[in-house]
């Protein structure tokens, strides 16, 4: 895989120009010391040496374009070759080192002075589809771990000049790029820069990967609620950058994060909008039931089993009462139970292999489920209310909402079992305040809602037929709303 | 983060002692109440029937019964007989005694309302007979009475038979002057519950009831419904013979017109009553499928109701029963000046009231 | 700079706002009310209260133009002594702080009464207490937004009352207007049915949060009359829904007659309702105290307000511990409501009378 570097650098802090008393070679050689992995080659006619990682470069490549053609140079007018474009000239030690470690090959001519050129291309995954985010007609393609392929995955698609892309670098240790896109014109400047601003405070050893990297940068690090929205998908990043977002990239990591986010944005998968619009419509707003279903259920079943038992149906009663009879144990703790048994399922099947994830399934679905309530440990009405409030919960197209959703649902629970349906509202009332108080890089959290955008929460809520995207959304604060250029069905 | 914690952690610390697990609860259905004899006449005979939650029981009910003067009382006195706590949050059906329905059971209906825990839902009937011993019957072909009773009632009403009497309705009417409670009345069968009629209510006593076939005619005057079928016997005035008649899916519409000129007994109410259907079996000398001879149908099918219905008419005067709410039409359609130096109950028994009946017959079924 | 710190309130939010702080627990017993004092078809009357706050939304809206904007306490500070308006900043966050207090305790006093008989007071009370505190860690701006997302939780209960319609009778409701009231005009009980109507004058403090573009009193107006539509929607199904004598006998006809719904899966509602009624009861705490703590802010300066407003919600439970019976708390409330009455009345037209003198002395 070859690396084609057509993206500009940041401006990075000039560094003091240190006197070099030795040459270049010799300090690199120093301070990668003990680096068994680096490759040393020399040209002795040529009086040249070469360093670089082998693992980090294409070799194929520093065959054809560089030994191949310094051996057609003769030995006279090897310095005059080397500056050639391709070639830069190096003065600093720290800077050849830094170079050398971003997979460049490191070229030293016999009088001490010293080139680099870009040989990246170690071995990548090739691109394949979203394990953690399927649709089923949408695109297939999801992001790598090459940051360069994503930013490929990217420009491919938004085939415009006004695609801006800045680099930072993060990271003490693992000197990880970041890569912030944005189109130029629909971003807000401010967001940006409140971002950026964000991005180079951060001090930390490594950063491994863009949900982690935005725990450091989120502005509300006690919450439980993912902040940013982080996706493997292509076609979602464009679609947020569309409407004036950033999107952002980690070396490394096949996640890229978006900002600013909102909380209905975690409801949203790319087939809502490859859908007819009444189906996406069904489709959002039954999220949104699974949303409040997987919150509220199980702790609705504690509520009404302990404290409520007028609120049961006649015809529900009876069997309810009668599969409750045998189990030794109060609702909550019951529930409790449950719900843990069902996190401990789920986070088996998640670390293990899928061949054996599957006897997971038989072990929890069929031994836990049925045994339980024959045994009388559970009641069999409480399993089909933990079975919904986890189905609901996996109907979250984001995980990382959904494991949120499933923490804070304990919390209902707990609630639900001390104080009945007041301690339910109870719960609900403290969530709405902790989502609406919510906010990234200072935007609201709960935008189209809290504050009110009437135009936007349709969008949110329902998909809305094409020709009422005439506006982009309030969320990135754009200044440039029209989004199509007219509102009837021109766009066909 | 802190301060959500610290709200969790106080939330738990308290354990409440306002809980009714389900399982722990026995859950009275359906309660009875039966006016004691003689010497203990303030008391009542309370029975309640409670489903058996044991899986291995061999009855599907806990039948328990005690006598009382409070409700509070007869709950913990029942509550010692049981292993669950007595509670009447689930309770669908209360069922009085004649007995005690012909003294009054405005106390106890006052009770049920100040007790947030009844609901208004539950369905207030009168037993001809005991309370008790309707209860205490086993049906071996509904081992659960509870629902059997409920299901009975429900349907009934479902189908204008009788009416959709809840604590709610009972209690509205109660404490309406213009209109006086009705109830459904059931009595206990062979193994089995059928139900027995209107019982009428003068205030909050009972004063007598409308038998099932006068049922449906009384519903007509009640109101507007749809739903339900009547059977009709014509008489033939030249033949000296009667057509049965059976009209089904029946649309009621009724309208109350109250001319009041002058004084009191110039009051005159006119209730007009349409009645759309389909017939569905008559054995009578007309041709049904002609035109002429159904508009004729129509006429005295008409007439037959409008008879019977002031027969019913009649029996609710004679008794002093508004039940059909009229008091609530003259009340509308006077000044607030007339109406309270009016003694609705003095007056009521007094006034010309006439049925007109209007029927349609909509069609004859798919056959002819 | 824009951002959404200073981005203004969407007219919306205010409109869901006033009706938020205006109803509150007293609709539970708003129709026994207008039956015992107003007699029948009293919802007329319920109409002209509706008025009345128009027009002392009005004064308050003659002080916002008269004070070009300025926040309320700038107008006093600058034209009233300081031995003068010290006790006066203290009277009103008095009496607001027990008004907050009052309604909590007032709502916790139903829950009691329907679920939790033998649970303590104060546990309930606390853990209620709790979220305004939480809620008042927030910049106004903030909690008004948060508020008005609690309308969807109140509003689920306006749409429950659908269910309730089939045994609405217009004839029940009679035609006779204001006849067969137990204590017909009762000057006392008709403020206190007013009352529920109180709430409208937290717009007084939010004249220096709102920018021209929320139209403060607009939305008030406009909150006010959905308040009123509301309070005469129920009130008329009420009445149609409970026979006249009966009314006057149920303690809470609005709880009560939501146990008449019936869902195939959920039967007896009202054990829903009245915990929904949290968020009503909320918001009109929360912007109490946060408005006592305004006034106490003036007198003396306070560097951490959480502080604060934790001693202001600790004294006023303490204020009110005495009266816990529905009867000492009735007078409580009724005591509370009319001194806010006053507030809401006299205080605009203080300042009023305030800006008329500076204007007379400038020129």
């Amino acid at each position: 895989m070859r690396r084609i570097k057509q993206i500009k650098r940041s401006p990075k802090s000039a560094r003091s120009r240190n006197k070099w008393s030795n040459t270049l070679f010799q300090s690199a050689l120093q301070t990668l010391d003990n680096c068994a992995d680096l490759k040393q080659y020399s040209l002795m006619n040529k009086d040249l040496q070469f360093l670089y990682f082998e693992h980090l470069i294409d070799e194929e490549a520093l065959e054809r374009e560089i030994l191949a053609r310094l051996e057609l140079v003769s030995t006279e007018q090897v310095t005059t070759y080397l500056k050639n474009a391709q070639y830069e000239h190096i003065e600093t030690s720290e800077n050849l080192v830094e170079k050398i470690m971003e997979g460049y090959v490191a070229v030293f001519y016999r009088n001490g002075r010293a080139w680099v050129t870009d040989m990246y291309g170690p071995e990548v995954r090739s691109i394949r589809p979203s394990e953690t985010e399927t649709t089923i007609v949408g695109n297939h393609d999801a992001f790598i771990e090459s940051l360069y392929t994503n930013l490929s995955l990217v420009r491919r698609r938004l085939k415009t000049p006004k695609l801006k892309v800045l680099l930072f670098e993060v990271g003490e240790i693992s000197r990880s790029e970041i890569a912030l896109l944005y189109i130029d014109g629909l971003v807000d400047e401010d967001l940006l820069q409140k971002l950026v601003g964000k991005i180079k405070n951060v001090e930390i050893d490594i950063v491994i990967d863009s949900p982690m990297f935005v725990q450091l940068i989120d502005d509300h690090p006690y919450s439980f609620f993912p902040q940013f929205l982080t996706t493997e998908r292509p076609d979602i990043v464009i679609s947020n950058l569309s409407q004036g977002k950033i999107a952002g990239f980690v070396e490394n990591s096949p996640v890229s994060f978006i900002s600013p986010t909102n909380f209905f944005d975690f409801f949203h998968s790319p087939d809502d909008m490859s859908q007819r619009w009444l189906v996406g419509s069904a489709t959002r707003l039954m999220r949104l039931l699974a949303f409040f279903i997987t919150l509220t259920f199980t702790a609705f079943y504690v509520a009404v089993t302990t404290f409520h038992y007028e609120m049961i149906p006649q015809s529900l009663l009876i069997s309810l009462a009668e599969s409750r009879n045998r189990v030794p144990f109060s609702p909550l703790i019951e529930a409790l139970m449950m719900e843990v048994t069902i996190e401990l399922l789920r986070e088996a099947g998640a670390r293990l292999p899928t061949k054996i994830g599957q006897t997971i399934g038989i072990v929890g679905g069929i031994v836990i489920g049925q045994a339980a309530v024959q045994a009388g440990l559970v009641s069999n009405t409480l399993i089909i209310a933990v079975a919904i409030s986890a189905i609901s919960s996996f109907v979250m197209p984001s995980y990382m909402l959904s494991a949120a959703l499933r923490i804070a649902r304990f919390g209902f629970i707990l609630l639900a079992g001390v104080l009945g349906n007041f301690g339910l509202v109870l719960g609900i009332t403290l969530l709405l305040i902790h989502l609406s108080t919510l906010s990234n890089i200072s935007t609201p959290y709960f935008n189209p809602l809290v504050p009110l955008h009437p135009k936007d929460l349709a969008s949110a809520v329902l998909r809305l037929p094409y020709w009422q995207y005439s506006e982009r959304t309030t969320q990135a604060l754009t200044r440039n709303k029209r989004n199509n250029k007219t509102s009837g069905r021109r766009y066909v | 983060m802190r301060k959500y914690l610290s709200f969790l952690i106080m939330g738990l610390m308290m354990g409440c002692s306002d809980q009714h697990i389900v399982e722990d609860v026995g859950f009275v259905q359906v309660l009875g109440l039966d006016q004691m004899k003689e010497e203990e006449e303030d008391k009542f005979l309370v029975s309640a029937i409670v489903p058996q939650i044991e899986p291995d029981a061999e009855n599907e009910r806990e039948f328990l019964t005690t006598v009382s003067d409070s409700d509070k009382e007869a709950m913990l006195s029942l509550s010692r007989q049981s292993n669950r706590e007595i509670e009447n949050g689930q309770l669908r059906n209360v069922l009085f005694g004649k007995e005690a329905a012909e003294n009054g059971i405005a106390e106890q209906i006052k009770t049920m309302n100040r007790d947030p825990i009844f609901g208004t839902r539950v369905k207030v009937s009168i037993v001809n007979g005991q309370a008790y011993k309707l209860l205490s019957e086993p049906y071996t072909q509904h081992p659960q009475v509870s629902v059997y009773l409920d299901a009975l009632i429900e349907k009934e009403s479902k189908l204008h038979m009788t009416p959709e009497t809840r604590l709610h309705q009972f209690t509205r009417d109660l404490f309406e002057d213009g209109i006086d409670p009705i109830a459904p009345i059931i009595k206990m069968g062979d193994d089995k519950i059928a139900l027995d009629g209107i019982a009428l209510f003068n205030d909050d006593k009972y004063v007598d009831k409308i038998d099932p076939v006068d049922a449906r005619i009384f519903f007509f005057l009640h109101g507007s419904f749809s739903a339900g079928s009547v059977h009709l016997t014509l008489e033939e005035k030249e033949k000296k013979e009667s057509a049965q008649l059976l009209f089904d899916s029946i649309r009621n519409k009724r309208k109350v017109v109250v001319t009041a000129n002058g004084p009191n007994d110039d009051m005159k109410i006119d209730v007009e009553i349409h009645i759309k259907g389909a017939l569905l079996e008559y054995n009578g000398p007309l041709d049904i499928t002609k035109n002429k001879d159904l508009k004729t149908l129509e006429k005295q099918l008409a007439k037959s109701v409008e008879k019977r219905a002031k027969e019913v008419i009649e029996t609710l005067q004679a008794k002093q029963v508004d039940s059909l709410g009229l008091g609530k039409k003259v009340r509308n359609s006077i000044s607030y000046k007339e109406w309270s130096g009016l003694d609705w109950q003095e007056v009521y028994p007094n006034i010309d009231i006439q049925p007109h009946v209007k029927a349609e017959i909509n069609d004859i079924g798919v056959y002819s | 700079m824009k951002s959404y710190e200073t981005e203004k309130l969407h007219p919306i939010h205010l409109i869901f706002l006033t009706y938020m702080l205006q109803s509150s627990v007293i609709l539970f017993s708003m129709p026994r009310y207008v039956a015992e004092i107003i007699g029948t078809n009293g919802w007329v009357l319920l109409l002209l209260f509706g008025g009345v706050v128009m027009f002392n939304i009005f004064l308050i809206q003659l002080v916002y133009k008269k004070g070009e904007g300025k926040s309320v306490f700038d107008i006093i500070n600058r034209s009233l002594p300081t031995f003068f308006k010290y006790p006066l900043y203290a009277l009103i966050a008095i009496v607001w702080a027990l008004v907050a207090v009052v309604i909590a305790k007032q709502y916790i006093f139903i829950i009691q009464i329907i679920s939790f008989p033998t649970t303590p007071s104060y546990y309930l009370l606390s853990m209620f207490l709790l979220l305004p505190l939480l809620l008042l860690l927030h910049p106004v701006y903030k909690m008004v937004r948060v508020s008005s997302v609690f309308f969807i939780l109140a509003g689920i209960t306006i749409v429950l009352t659908v269910f309730v319609w089939p045994e609405f009778s217009f004839e029940r409701l009679t035609t006779f207007f204001f006849k067969e009231a137990d204590n017909p005009w009762n000057w006392n009980e008709l403020l206190n049915i007013y009352s529920g109507f109180l709430g409208y004058e937290v717009c007084l403090l939010l004249i220096p949060y709102i920018t021209k573009h929320s139209h403060l009193f607009r939305s008030f107006y406009w909150g006010n009359g959905l308040t009123t539509f509301v309070y005469v929607y129920t009130v008329v199904l009420c009445l149609g829904f409970y026979s006249f004598e009966q009314i006057k006998h149920v303690l809470y006809p609005t709880l009560h007659f939501f146990s008449y719904i019936e869902f195939p899966f959920l039967i007896r509602v009202e054990n829903l309702v009245y915990s929904l009624f949290l968020v009503k009861a909320l918001v009109t705490v929360t912007f109490f105290f946060w408005m006592s703590s305004e006034a106490i802010q003036q007198i003396i300066k306070v560097n951490k307000p959480s502080y604060l407003h934790i001693s202001i919600i600790v004294m006023s439970i303490l204020l009110t511990a005495p009266f816990n019976t529905r009867q000492e708390m009735e007078k409580v409330i009724s005591f509370t409501g009319k001194a806010e009455m006053a507030i809401a009345f006299f205080l605009p037209i203080l300042l009023l009378l305030l800006l008329w003198r500076k204007r007379k002395v400038l020129v």
